[in-house]
């Protein structure tokens, strides 16, 4: 019994220490990102951990201005909200038609759906490109929004389908009778209901399309026009001799979106854990 | 149907009609932006002979291999200690926060912390009486990347291992205790097989992951003249952009579809059930 | 629900509209399109383009900057694609113009080069001038590798400007003794170190016979027994820590920071390297940096005077609506008073001779090295075929950095380039 208490302890500081480490894994750099970015570059390059001697805020001010982060920010939230938009629109209404309506091939359509939820973006980058380009629409936020919303479509109407097969068809039937259309019911019915799965989409559209690099990286090529995670990727090397700046302006991303995980945490965690098979 | 729609046509212009044209491309003769002829093969054919392909190739297998531990092994063992702990809230917030940050603000400040002088790690090694090491060079390369990869993965693999594990019914776990079972054993015998399941289907997704991988290659190592970290999507994007060689880069898009979907393949015949997960998700 | 859908609707209109930047619609906007300018480079510009536009009541002009890499491998094919494209853009003389034209892009602009003419120096011209026509107009006549170094260390060390390979390799060793590097590349983007190399491919091998392999003639390829001496001379300098041991994964811009902390002495870059210094925030009159010409190569049997070098310009656009305008807006930023400017306060050399600011010490021994080059000849990423340019940097970043020997680099570049054979 003694031994088993011992290993019990030594399981116990064990675990601790383990998750301790484990956080400082985490917890350093980004302390060190925050320390950094609030020295001079030349404090900074003698001496690489030290802290900075007062709170400045000299270099968030010019890295704001030299990395023109208000107008990034702007486009970053025009194409996350209008790609937001689109993914809820078109998967709520889809998830609909496969869950409740009876058509042909409705089985054979959504699994064509489903199958984008395993092809690589990189399979349709190329000939998206070329598509874009014969349009005219590269260097637009459209080269930007439609993929993006394409990509997160599949999962987005899977998520959404499941979720109505879990609903109850007798309210429908009882508006049904009432004489209600489909569209009807679609929108005064099961939209209020769906309000969970549509928050859950709207999670994970929201995070992975703000986050998005290798499409703008591709579509984008107008300084103007790059969302913020391009433009941020221009930027660092631009000015990547100033370490202090680059620091600084990583902050400035960070910072509201450690805000925003604070508060939605929980909401945030099930909303990117659903779409654990899409990565 | 007409509720279908939008969705279809989404998917349909943006997903589906760009794959038919990459297929079509791979086998058509270009010059820059020009097609010169269609029905060539010779893309395919310098496949089996290219270098560099199949450099990039067996560097996806180490990131792959670096990344089944790093991202899943961790994510598991910190999901088991998070599991025995009754206050484990904080660690798992802390742990999974990476994972919803842009690639290139972590790909930015671990290139920070990794650079030769000034940067984080070194000096930190500095302390500690260590010369000055390139982390982002060779032998390193693939491995330093594999562990920001591992940074951002393994608390996001931590928590959907701990959803998994809650879902054990605590009083298996309690009665193999009585029974003087040590943790290590609950562990192995009754906690990994009874979310195998779950670990099969993040091996996949880790697996086929491992072949997508873009963002921190390309913020990590830039151009990478050594090479020592090319994997088939920088390739591809290097392909395609800097050489503007648009058949080639089809070419090399439809490799990497088909060994995504043949390693999707493959599983789904072996185990039926990751199939089945994944529809029932 | 319903006020949340109405504030998003508010938000997507208010920055769509921001995005759109549709507020001007009368104006007329010309776009120009070029690679990172430093900071006083762009100072003149900007005055020129005011100029142009107070000329031009109602026409602004749209400067696009981007990140020189970005730029030159990816940025421009894609920008020039786009449904605003550049009216106007920046080029580095040679293959890249000639392929502009090649695929209808530039415009032939004979008519505008003859109003410069009189005024530019005779050789400016080539790398935008072929057979067929003129298809740019130069700006800036660039040094592609000269050897910068800290003088004050050099007189520190009592060392002198090396005149032999011999005395080069000498002064690197006692560099690295004090316990410096003697010379620092940020070759992450793989072409520092490859302009670098590639001067001793020209001098070992000769200018006629390094043109020939690199514009893969039959006959030849990259692993010729001359290209292999001449990576001989970058693996012993890689073999003897002349090199910083990062040069592979450190940036370009992160690169000048070690000419500053003193850690660095020497640094093998162009005639923008003052220009790139003011960039990371130093007056270049007051860092001491000066600049020798690379010394004859050991064993070289090409021409050991020959600069590495070219003409950089402006390219127009083929399909601009508004050529009138951007002919005037040539006009003005290339005229004499500007290109004075771009001389003095960028200290550079510009294509106008007459306009080069002599005064500065720098900029006349730049003038009078490049008159007394015995050639002049052009980078693999700018003269020849992109592709094989990267193979060949590829080789040499792995011979620096003691991969490969040079034989071993260089047949795994001719590899890489076989399908471009025969094409």
């Amino acid at each position: 019994m003694n031994i088993r208490r011992i290993l019990d302890i030594a399981w116990r500081v064990l675990s601790r220490a383990v998750m301790i480490a484990v956080l400082l894994v985490y917890l350093v750099p980004v302390a060190w990102m925050y320390s950094s970015s609030m020295r001079s570059n030349g404090e900074l390059l003698l001496d690489p951990l030290g802290l900075p001697e007062r709170i400045s805020f000299a270099n968030y001010v010019t890295a704001w201005q030299m990395a023109d982060l208000g107008r990034h920010f702007l486009i970053s939230i025009s194409i996350t909200a209008i790609a937001t938009v689109i993914v809820i629109f078109c998967s709520t209404l889809a998830a609909y038609g496969f869950s409740r309506l009876d058509f042909a091939g409705r089985k054979g359509l959504y699994a064509f759906f489903l199958f984008g939820l395993i092809l690589p973006v990189q399979s349709f980058l190329v000939g998206m490109f070329i598509m874009f380009r014969q349009v005219g629409l590269l260097n637009t936020i459209w080269s930007v929004i439609l993929p993006t919303s394409a990509v997160a479509l599949p999962l987005a109407v899977l998520l959404a389908k499941n979720y109505f097969d879990s609903l109850p068809s007798s309210l429908e039937e009882s508006a049904h009778l009432e004489g209600a259309g489909t569209f009807a019911i679609y929108r005064l019915i099961i939209l209020p209901l769906a309000a969970p799965i549509v928050v859950t989409i709207i999670t994970f559209t929201v995070i992975n399309v703000w986050n998005e690099f290798m499409i703008p990286f591709v579509m984008v090529q107008t300084a103007a026009k790059r969302p913020l995670t391009t433009s941020l990727y221009v930027f660092s090397t631009k000015y990547s001799a100033n370490y202090a700046l680059t620091l600084a302006a990583l902050t400035m991303i960070v910072t509201p979106m450690f805000f925003i995980y604070l508060v939605f945490q929980s909401q945030i965690q099930r909303g990117i854990t659903a779409g654990a098979v899409k990565n | 149907m007409l509720f279908v729609a939008p969705a279809l046509l989404v998917y349909a212009t943006m997903v589906v009609f760009p794959i038919v044209l990459s297929i079509v491309f791979s086998f058509t003769e270009w010059q820059r932006f020009q097609v010169l002829s269609f029905g060539t093969i010779k893309h395919y054919q310098r496949i089996g002979s290219d270098p560099v392909l199949a450099k990039a190739f067996a560097n996806n297998l180490v990131y792959i291999a670096a990344t089944i531990v790093l991202e899943g092994f961790v994510g598991l063992v910190l999901a088991a200690v998070a599991h025995r702990m009754t206050r484990s809230m904080v660690f798992r917030a802390i742990f999974f926060a990476p994972v919803i940050l842009p690639s290139i603000v972590i790909g930015t400040l671990w290139r920070r912390i990794y650079a030769t002088s000034a940067g984080l790690l070194n000096s930190l090694l500095e302390i500690v009486g260590f010369e000055p090491v390139v982390w982002l060079g060779p032998p390193f390369t693939m491995y330093a990347v594999s562990v920001v990869s591992g940074w951002i993965f393994a608390g996001y693999f931590m928590t959907i291992f701990y959803a998994s594990m809650t879902r054990i019914p605590s009083t298996i776990i309690e009665a193999a205790r009585i029974d003087g079972a040590g943790e290590l054993a609950i562990f192995f015998r009754i906690e990994i097989p009874l979310i195998k399941n779950m670990i099969m289907l993040v091996l996949l997704v880790i697996v086929t992951g491992g072949f997508k991988g873009f963002d921190l290659f390309q913020i990590l190592l830039r151009r990478d003249p050594l090479q020592s970290g090319i994997v088939l999507p920088t390739y591809l994007i290097r392909t395609f952009f800097e050489n503007t060689d648009i058949g080639y880069g089809s070419a090399l898009s439809m490799v990497l579809t088909l060994v995504v979907l043949g390693i999707m393949g493959i599983t789904a015949l072996v185990n039926r059930y990751v199939v089945g997960r994944i529809d029932e998700y | 629900m319903k006020r949340c859908a109405f504030l998003l609707v508010m938000i997507l209109a208010a920055s769509v509209a921001y995005a759109g930047g549709s507020a001007e619609e009368e104006t007329i906007t010309l776009r120009v399109g070029s690679s990172s300018i430093g900071p006083d480079n762009m100072t003149v510009f900007m005055d020129s383009v005011a100029e142009f536009e107070a000329q031009n009541p109602g026409v602004s002009v749209e400067w696009d900057s981007s990140s020189g890499d970005d730029y030159q491998f990816a940025g421009l094919p894609a920008l020039l694609e786009s449904d605003n494209p550049p009216d106007l853009f920046f080029e580095w003389g040679g293959n890249r113009v000639l392929n502009h034209a090649l695929d209808g892009y530039a415009r032939e602009v004979s008519d505008l080069a003859d109003e410069f003419r009189g005024d530019f120096a005779v050789s400016s011209w080539s790398g935008f001038e072929f057979d067929n026509g003129v298809y740019g107009i130069p700006l800036n006549q660039d040094i592609t590798i000269q050897m910068w170094y800290d003088a004050a260390v050099f007189a520190e060390l009592g060392l002198s400007v090396p005149t032999t390979w011999a005395e080069f390799m000498d002064v690197c060793e006692a560099i690295k003794q004090s316990g410096r590097t003697p010379i620092v590349m940020g070759n992450a983007d793989a072409w520092v170190a490859g302009n670098f190399a590639g001067l001793f491919i020209y001098r070992v091998a000769g200018n006629e016979k390094a043109a020939a392999i690199m514009g893969l003639e039959a006959g030849y390829s990259l692993d010729d027994p001359d290209f292999v001496k001449a990576l001989e001379l970058a693996y012993e300098m890689g073999e003897k820590g002349y090199v910083n041991a990062d040069m592979n994964t450190l940036g370009y811009e992160e690169s000048f920071v070690r000419m500053f902390d003193g850690s660095a002495v020497m640094y093998p870059l162009g005639s923008w390297y003052p220009s790139e210094v003011e960039y990371i925030g130093y007056d270049f009159d007051d860092t001491g940096h000066d600049y020798f010409m690379v010394p004859a190569v050991a064993g070289g049997k090409g021409d050991q005077t020959s600069i590495l070098g070219l003409n950089t310009g402006y390219v127009v656009n083929a399909e601009t609506e508004h050529l009138d305008l951007v002919y005037d807006l040539v006009r003005v930023m290339f005229n004499r008073q500007f290109q004075e400017r771009h001389s003095r306060e960028g200290g550079g050399m510009v294509v106008n001779e007459s306009a080069n600011a002599i005064d500065s010490a720098i900029v006349a021994k730049m003038v009078e090295d490049l008159a007394s080059a015995g050639s002049i000849v052009a980078p693999p990423d700018t003269g020849y075929n992109l592709e094989m340019a990267f193979a060949l940097y590829e080789a040499i970043a792995r011979v620096f950095e003691n991969e490969a020997t040079p034989a071993v680099a260089l047949a795994e570049a001719e590899a890489k380039i076989q399908h471009l054979r025969g094409q």
